[in-house]
């Protein structure tokens, strides 16, 4: 029984390839709303392309994804091509596991790229800067409001702040707010974004000391203080209270917008606006993966193929369809300036602001140890939001936890 | 008027542990009522604070949705065969390691126990990597042999199954021995009978471990053919929100063999653990 079985099922899952085609897998962790663009990019690629075979393989979340590529590189059996955040591209670099794509992307398509983009896929190997991954799907900082509640959207800290309290209501009076102003989710990216509005650094340039606990580390961090009284706190995605109206603003990342458009329906109107300027400036954190093209264990002629299929995913028509289709941002400034953009925003507006922050970027530096980095600042974060410790004490522990336990050599 | 002050104590204590049961029971039973209140909702309806237990509109489509949204077919094929295997492999050898350790004398015994239970201690996510590597080398990524030999086995299951058997007296071994009964036929027909609870947990546990398993298959497999439920209801999550109401469906879907198996086993299940020592 159980022979006959097995026998069905290793015959149902032997798939027999065309013999002069080149097979390349893309290890990815798009889920269920983003999987069907990018196969149908796939697909369109494989027509220009007979030649080649592309083979989409989910494997997980990000979490999943990541254990996974670390385990086939070690075991010497990566795919030809996956997505990847920062710090484990360095640990592939380290393993010379990668490509180095640069080389083969033509400097008017480089200088078409947002410069943080770039930025956070060039890193130093051997001494030198080179551009190693592609930038592929990434999201922005935005801030969505309720329609319904907010007409204006502020563009500065202050006006943040007065609108957030103008609209926190507490309308039985038992002390607790029924509506918020604003919401925050204590994760570290969002702290981040005010601290560089701010103006701070988080590291210095040469990676050896870490420079949260500065005087604008402080400023931020009062300021986050100064607006949780305003605030619904919750360590839970925001989308819900917001589609409830509980929350009026909230600043999340524009790959959520799909949620907050399904927790809003039929209940009132939202939109999402550019982020509130701080002191020094507007810019958005840039968050999302890259893609890597593998040396390790692949063929010239899988390798030629997988830049290939990289080069078209970076390409004006792609990068266009992939933001529409999912509301990652377009990775190409003529993109952002093109007609086609310009009439998608006019059907869809709240993709606006994601558009204008992508030109307003910036991105972590790269450290092999920023994983590490990000859960002390995260941890400083939420004790001040809790009023476990004042914005000084925390992020001095911090700075101190960063300087010797991860940027020591 | 002795007797009448016992009823009314008897009552008292009745009452309070029915009450106690009644409301155990409630806070164990609303999660799986909301999952399927959320598995019939339209999608705005989902996190609306308090919770909306009846749902405007029944939403049958989100199990279609659901279904669709991965190779469900196959996934359910996988994981059931998985989960068979794995179980009726996991229940022989068990029954035989169990046996040798709780009923023969042989030289290490004790050594050889404490290694066995000293594996228990290592984080499974510390041996993912090395694990990977061996399968990588043996060939065995994307197929049936890294999703189930490696599982044929269980030191829990040896030790609940050894407990067990430690409980029934020697005196029938030697019984069935001037009987002229081999070792082999008594275990089968005599240990086996006696300890059904203990292997019916053995088994259970097995199977809803096998059918749970997420991080394993996800590692061993690349082929959307060889993956397996829990797989496939990872789709509905992403890093920026969670489709919770397709995701609520999906988990209805593949939990109503679990809940099946757990009611027709039910009385073996909670006598295995009661009798076993293991609370």
């Amino acid at each position: 029984m159980f022979v006959a079985i097995l026998s069905l099922l290793v015959f149902g899952a032997v798939v027999t390839g065309a013999a002069d085609q080149v097979e390349i897998t893309f290890w990815h962790a798009m889920s269920s709303g983003h999987q069907p663009t990018l196969q149908a990019l796939a697909d369109e690629f494989m027509q220009a392309h007979p030649d080649i075979k592309v083979t989409l393989v989910y494997q997980g979340h990000y979490g999943d994804l990541s254990q996974k590529l670390l385990s086939a590189v070690a075991a010497g059996t990566p795919p030809v091509m996956a997505q990847m955040y920062e710090d484990w591209t360095m640990k592939f670099i380290e393993a010379d596991a990668l490509v180095p794509l640069g080389p083969s992307i033509s400097q008017d398509v480089i200088d078409d790229i947002p410069q943080s983009f770039i930025d956070s896929n060039t890193y130093v190997v051997n001494g030198e800067k080179v551009l190693m991954t592609l930038p592929f799907n990434k999201s922005a900082m935005v801030l969505f409001y309720n329609t319904d509640l907010v007409k204006n959207p502020p563009k500065t800290w202050d006006e943040l702040l007065q609108t957030a309290k103008d609209l926190t209501v507490d309308s039985d009076g038992d002390g607790t707010p029924d509506q918020y102003g604003f919401g925050i989710r204590p994760y570290t990216e969002f702290f981040i974004n005010f601290f560089h509005q701010a103006g701070g650094k988080i590291l210095n340039d040469d990676m050896t000391k870490c420079l949260i606990n500065s005087p604008e580390g402080i400023q931020a961090m009062e300021y986050l203080l100064n607006l949780k009284q305003y605030s619904l706190y919750q360590t839970s995605y925001l989308s819900g209270p917001f589609g409830n109206g509980k929350v009026a603003m909230y600043i999340g990342s524009s790959a959520g917008t799909p949620y907050v458009a399904k927790a809003s329906e039929g209940k009132h109107g939202w939109m999402t606006a550019a982020l509130p300027a701080g002191p020094k400036n507007g810019d958005g954190i840039i968050q999302g993966t890259n893609i890597g093209v593998f040396q390790l264990g692949t063929t010239q002629a899988q390798r030629d193929a997988a830049i290939e299929f990289a080069k078209f995913l970076i390409s004006k028509e792609a990068t266009l369809q992939w933001a529409e289709e999912t509301g990652y941002l377009p990775i190409r400034k003529s993109v952002v300036a093109s007609d086609e953009w310009k009439e998608f925003i006019t059907q869809h507006p709240e993709a606006e602001a994601s558009g204008q922050m992508a030109l307003a970027g910036f991105v972590y530096p790269h450290h092999p140890n920023m994983y590490n980095i990000r859960q002390s600042i995260a941890t400083a974060f939420e004790q001040v939001m809790l009023g476990k410790a004042t914005p000084k004490e925390a992020l001095d522990a911090a700075a101190q936890e960063i300087d010797t336990e991860y940027l020591g050599e | 008027m002795q007797g009448y002050s016992y009823v009314i104590q008897r009552r008292v204590y009745l009452f309070t542990t029915y009450f106690l049961l009644l409301l155990g029971a409630t806070v164990m039973i609303l999660p799986f009522l909301w999952m399927i209140s959320t598995a019939v909702k339209p999608a705005n309806e989902v996190l609306i604070m308090p919770p909306k237990w009846i749902p405007s509109h029944f939403e049958w489509s989100n199990f279609v949705k659901a279904w669709n949204a991965a190779p469900f077919g196959r996934y359910f094929l996988n994981s059931f065969f998985i989960a068979i295997a794995t179980t009726v492999s996991e229940v022989v050898t068990t029954i035989f390691a169990a046996y040798a350790f709780a009923k023969m004398d042989f030289f290490g015994k004790k050594p050889l126990f404490l290694a066995f239970l000293g594996t228990m201690m290592i984080p499974g996510e510390m041996l993912l990597v090395p694990n990977f590597i061996l399968m990588t080398r043996l060939h065995w990524i994307d197929t049936y042999y890294a999703l189930i030999i490696p599982w044929i086995t269980s030191v829990f299951g040896i030790f609940l199954l050894r407990q067990f058997f430690m409980t029934i007296p020697d005196d029938l071994w030697d019984a069935a021995r001037i009987d002229g009964c081999g070792r082999l036929r008594f275990l089968w027909r005599i240990m086996v009978p006696l300890s059904r609870p203990g292997i019916t947990s053995v088994a259970l546990f097995k199977f809803i471990g096998s059918w749970n398993a997420f991080l394993w298959v996800l590692i061993m497999t690349n082929n959307p053919n060889m993956r397996t439920v829990p797989v496939g209801l990872s789709f509905f999550r992403s890093d920026v929100g969670t489709d919770y109401e397709l995701l609520m469906s999906a988990s209805f879907m593949a939990m109503l063999p679990i809940l099946i198996l757990f009611f027709v086993a039910q009385k073996q299940f909670i006598q295995g653990i009661a009798r076993s020592g293991l609370k």
